[in-house]
């Protein structure tokens, strides 16, 4: 089973996550257009992505940098704190 | 005592080469019973003789030249069953003959060889019933367009509800099916055991069985004969197929396709259909295009083989599992997409052991029934579940894509309004709706409740 290394609540299977898509970098409230467009189209191509996921147990949040082709985490992070310009 | 001779004329539906039988019932060879002809002798030797028989050769199902030529009319990209029959449909229907199909790995390989073989047409959505209508009516004389054995199994669709929501969609769906002349109808739980016996009514206690909605036209088709009639058919009159023959670029100058790249060298096209499923983001970063699609992996196994004994197919979205068995006797299952997107035809335990807790929930008999294999495949999922059809902002390059996991019924009507929409560079009414500008307008089509699990 895959295993995500939480570093707020240790070794945790891959199961206990609910993956909520990419982090999209720059909306802005005062462009809906532009922000129509970057919530459903992208480069959709494999590469290392930023993404939202939520840990079912905890209730907590967290910023997932993982590579689409290959499925390895290559980092794991609290979204709270992340610098991500979305979390309150 | 052997019976009475018979002497009969048989002739294969497939290779149409008549050959003599004349069997004599209960003729025993060395103390075993074979199927014995007192003409040629026993089955096995005269499918040796026959198989090693020159006259009797299958002529090859298409060809490939050496080379590509270095212009063609239409260049499609994937030898799928989506674009075999666009390239079938060109050629037939639209005399565009100076066609190529490049594919990178071999024909039928990708999604078309890894779906789990469902014809229906039992949407939510007028434009979805209408298009897909549309296709099953094409699959059912499809086996003699193409002159192809393709399988056609009707066997009947029941979509379980486990909850009142689902039964209320159920209903919503059958209405807007009848209104269009398609034959789904709401059915009570007594129907579903009518149909099939083996089923447990309560799910183990946890979930039990309200109703159903019942697709009367429902089948199952034999999806590589699809993928390789489309393509004798399309050979035969003309079109060129490249297997291992990847596309690294697509030209583009003053926003008009000029050409594309491939393992093989440029070649000049002014016209480029993109039926790629899995590779569809790819294509589009070729020719500048963001994506409307996400790609996520869909899993799917087979059994081992056992006596016939489901003759419908069975879907649950609630248990998210569906199940059909073959003419071989495997059980063909599959479940729900992946969690999250991967680029990867990778398989996982996490599929198979959730599939088997939910398929134990339906049939608990199957409890000591080994899983054979699993595989599976790249799906190009959109937000609403409808698929990205026709013209792009490039002139020249048309796209179908966005088939997720339910392209495979789909695979006839899109070869005909891909071929036409190329044709005339206008896209054919029934896809209208179906344009990637549809995001941009808010314009969804809603098709979640019909498309997802339900194959």
């Amino acid at each position: 089973m895959k295993i995500f290394d939480c570093p707020v609540l240790g070794p945790r299977p891959a199961s206990e996550f609910l993956c909520a898509g990419s982090a999209i970098p720059g909306m802005q409230n005062d462009d809906l257009a532009g922000a129509r467009h970057a919530v459903y189209f992208g480069d959709a191509t494999a590469k290392v992505k930023r993404e939202w996921w939520f840990h079912r147990a905890s209730q907590l949040w967290f910023i997932v940098s993982r590579d689409t082709a290959t499925d390895a985490v290559l980092d794991i992070g609290p979204a709270a704190g992340s610098g991500d310009p979305h979390v309150a | 005592m052997p019976g009475p001779r018979r002497v009969d004329h048989v002739t294969c539906s497939v290779c149409r080469v008549t050959t003599r039988t004349s069997v004599q019932p209960g003729v025993r060879v060395r103390g075993r019973r074979w199927a014995t002809n007192k003409i040629d002798g026993p089955m096995f030797l005269r499918l040796l003789k026959y198989a090693l028989n020159r006259d009797h050769a299958e002529p090859r199902w298409f060809n490939t030249p050496a080379a590509p030529q270095d212009r063609y009319d239409v260049v499609i990209v994937g030898a799928g069953g989506h674009g075999l029959a666009a390239a079938y449909y060109l050629a037939q229907r639209h005399g565009i003959r100076r066609v190529a199909v490049f594919d990178k790995g071999y024909l039928g390989g990708g999604n078309t060889g890894r779906n789990t073989t469902i014809v229906r047409s039992n949407y939510l959505t007028p434009e979805g019933v209408k298009f897909y209508d549309r296709s099953v009516r094409l699959f059912e004389g499809l086996a003699e367009e193409l002159d192809t054995n393709l399988f056609y199994s009707n066997r009947g669709h029941f979509t379980l509800a486990h909850t009142e929501a689902t039964l209320r969609t159920a209903r919503w769906r059958a209405e807007v099916n009848r209104h269009y002349g398609i034959e789904s109808t709401l059915v009570g739980p007594e129907a579903v055991k009518d149909a099939c016996p083996w089923i447990d009514l309560e799910c183990g206690g946890k979930h039990p069985i309200m109703g159903a909605l019942y697709h009367a036209p429902g089948s199952i088709v034999r999806h590589d004969a699809v993928a390789w009639g489309y393509a004798r058919g399309a050979s035969r009159l003309g079109v060129e197929i490249f297997q291992n023959t990847p596309v690294t670029g697509i030209e583009v100058k003053a926003g008009r396709v000029t050409g594309v790249q491939t393992a093989a060298g440029l070649i000049r096209t002014e016209r480029v259909l993109s039926a790629v499923a899995g590779s569809t983001p790819t294509l589009l970063k070729m020719v500048g295009l963001d994506s409307p699609v996400d790609i996520v992996p869909l899993q799917a196994c087979v059994t081992e083989p056992m006596k016939p004994w489901l003759d419908t197919i069975i879907v649950s979205g609630s248990l998210h599992v569906y199940v059909s068995q073959t003419a071989r006797g495997e059980l063909v299952m599959g479940a729900a997409v992946d969690p999250a997107e991967l680029h990867s035809t990778r398989s996982s335990l996490e599929f198979v052991t959730g599939l088997a807790d939910q398929i134990l929930d339906l049939f608990p008999f199957l409890a000591k029934v080994r899983i054979n294999r699993q595989w599976a495949g790249m799906a190009d999922m959109t937000p609403d579940f409808a698929p990205v059809m026709g013209k792009t902002a490039v002139k020249g390059f048309y796209l179908d894509a966005g088939w997720g996991t339910w392209g495979f019924k789909a695979t006839p009507v899109c070869g005909e309004t891909m071929a036409h929409t190329l044709a005339h560079d206008e896209n054919h009414p029934l896809i209208s709706a179906f344009g990637m500008e549809r995001f941009e307008r808010m314009h969804m089509l809603g098709e979640k409740g019909a498309a997802a699990v339900g194959h």
